[in-house]
């Protein structure tokens, strides 16, 4: 596919899907609409059961959709899955590598389903280099730790250079070391004009991506980049530090604050986060230890938009 | 074609690395038959003697050929076993998601069941040797294209159920109730066209008999004539099963 056409087209586009497992009594998709661009990092979060792995099947030609469709780099999952899987890259949450064979032979293993041409060994040392893996290259898999099993599965899901890339929960049982280090490849592939979409539970990895899709109940909840939907919470948080109760901030404020315990602090949002601050600070001067002040977390408005209450 | 081909030896090669590093795996295959054959064969040859005359191979001589597709039918259950496991480990997932046509995964791990039986069953012969029963060098030849066509038709069947089944625990259920009676009813223990009517029904109607005669011929006169049907009824039942097989692989989950 030439540059311009990659400029146009999304890298996933999917329209108004809808699917249910046989037996189910409701729909796990309910008109799921999103989109992937090339050369950037697209977020996808839900909570268990909201339909992201569904749509990652659709979308990765495992399933077809009772309606709506999907399209890869411009193909459809449905007519042209061939076309689609030589463009994607896929990540699953399970592993795929087989941990009886070394990393190369995965590697190579991988090379000729991909049907890749000529020499590639070549290509498996460069992925092994990139992905710092040289030196276990003759090591059976099962013997590798966590992280870099992980490695190697992005490595082999790198193997045919996908112009697209699905990862399903990629960095789980990932210790934050590896985590960090594995979104700093995965920003390494997004420059390199790669289109990402990748699920996750963590919202220190959704600050990481370029845009960000919420999903519930099998259809999108909210979108944007994690600036704009931080910005689009309507209330400012306060965390106070102190003997003050739940009982006590709601008979002085009301319904002008929602209050909670959270662990041994009170978490307060407000639409008036200062004037409230200051009623705060005259009012129990005394019992108040700290308090700090902000905008909304992505975390916030992720729960929020998928309807939970805490 | 030429990314097929790639393809079909990669798995083909996968599986046979597999094998090699699972010891267990083939020190049981090749250990269970060795001990049916003793125990079975020399238990019932004891037993009720020799009554076919002077001359006349004994049971345990007789029973030999049975013991051998009694390898590779273990051989093959145990590859096709292995489908399962590449669901749950994810490996299958991996192999789905790329544009290789799947019935590449299908043929591999059917070739690759059918080589592997066939290279136990040699070893059985190999061992067998010792005892005294010898394998001419022109029955050779056609010993193995029977032992490996059988072995296709047996991997392909595991294969066909591996693939509808989830659990291990259920396929080996299933393969026990189907793959027991074929081999017992295959001419493998005793002749079935000398017993009940019944028995000689079904012995007609299963594929495994049309090459356990010539197959028995072959080891003990070095000459049969019913080397093409036995050949014939394999590669048949196996090309049905390997079709069913693919038809099933290509459909995308609903």
């Amino acid at each position: 596919m030439s540059q311009s056409t990659a400029d146009i087209v999304s890298a996933i586009d999917v329209r108004d899907l809808h699917f249910r497992y046989q037996k189910a009594e409701s729909d796990a998709l309910k008109g799921l609409s999103l989109q992937a661009h090339y050369g950037k990092i697209t977020g996808l979060l839900g909570p268990n059961g909201s339909g992201k792995s569904t749509a990652f099947q659709i979308i990765s030609t495992q399933r077809t959709p009772d309606s709506g469709e999907s399209f890869v780099g411009g193909y459809s999952s449905t007519k042209d899955p061939r076309k689609v899987r030589r463009l994607l890259g896929v990540t699953f949450q399970t592993p795929s590598i087989d941990p009886l064979l070394t990393v190369r032979e995965n590697l190579e293993i991988h090379a000729a389903l991909l049907g890749l041409q000529g020499n590639y060994q070549k290509i498996i040392d460069e992925k092994l280099n990139f992905f710092g893996l040289l030196n276990q290259a003759n090591h059976r898999s099962k013997t590798l730790s966590g992280g870099m099993q992980r490695r190697v599965e992005l490595a082999k899901t790198l193997m045919g250079e996908p112009k697209i890339l699905l990862l399903d929960e990629p960095t789980t049982g990932l210790d934050p070391l590896a985590r960090a280090d594995f979104w700093h490849l995965l920003r390494k592939i997004a420059l390199g004009g790669v289109g990402i979409l990748v699920t996750t539970h963590l919202m220190e990895e959704a600050e990481l991506c370029d845009h960000l899709l919420f999903i519930a109940h099998g259809k999108l909840s909210a979108s944007g980049t994690p600036m704009e939907l931080k910005s689009s919470f309507p209330y400012e948080v306060i965390w106070l530090e102190s003997s003050v109760t739940q009982s006590m901030v709601e008979k002085q404020f009301g319904d002008r604050v929602r209050v909670r315990q959270e662990g041994d602090r009170l978490r307060l949002e407000t639409t008036h986060g200062l004037s409230v601050l200051d009623e705060l600070r005259k009012s129990f001067s005394e019992q108040i230890k700290g308090f700090s002040w902000g905008k909304a977390s992505l975390a916030d408005v992720y729960f929020e938009k998928s309807g939970v209450k805490l | 074609m030429s990314q097929s081909l790639r393809a079909i030896w990669y798995l083909f090669y996968r599986e046979v690395l597999r094998f090699t590093r699972l010891r267990s795996r083939w020190i049981g295959s090749l250990a269970t038959p060795l001990l049916f054959w003793f125990m079975i064969g020399g238990g019932v040859g004891a037993s009720f003697g020799n009554d076919s005359g002077p001359g006349a191979p004994g049971y345990f001589e007789f029973m030999f050929p049975g013991i051998l597709v009694m390898a590779v039918l273990f051989t093959s259950i145990f590859s096709t076993v292995s489908v399962i496991e590449d669901r749950h480990q994810g490996f299958l997932q991996g192999v789905l998601v790329t544009s290789v046509p799947r019935w590449n995964f299908v043929l591999a791990k059917i070739l690759s069941g059918a080589a592997l039986g066939l290279l136990q069953a040699v070893l059985l012969i190999l061992v067998a040797s010792l005892t005294g029963i010898q394998v001419a060098l022109s029955a050779w030849a056609g010993a193995v294209l029977l032992l490996f066509s059988m072995g296709l038709l047996l991997t392909a069947l595991g294969f066909a159920f591996a693939w509808i089944l989830d659990s291990v625990q259920g396929f080996h259920g299933i393969m026990n109730l189907i793959l027991m009676p074929m081999w017992i009813l295959s001419g493998s223990l005793f002749p079935v066209d000398r017993g009940p009517k019944l028995l000689q029904i079904i012995g007609m109607l299963n594929p495994l008999s049309y090459a356990v005669k010539p197959l028995r011929e072959l080891i003990s006169t070095s000459h049969t004539e019913s080397l093409g049907t036995g050949l014939i009824a394999m590669v048949a039942a196996f090309a049905l099963l390997f079709f069913i097989s693919v038809s099933r692989v290509e459909k995308p989950a609903k």
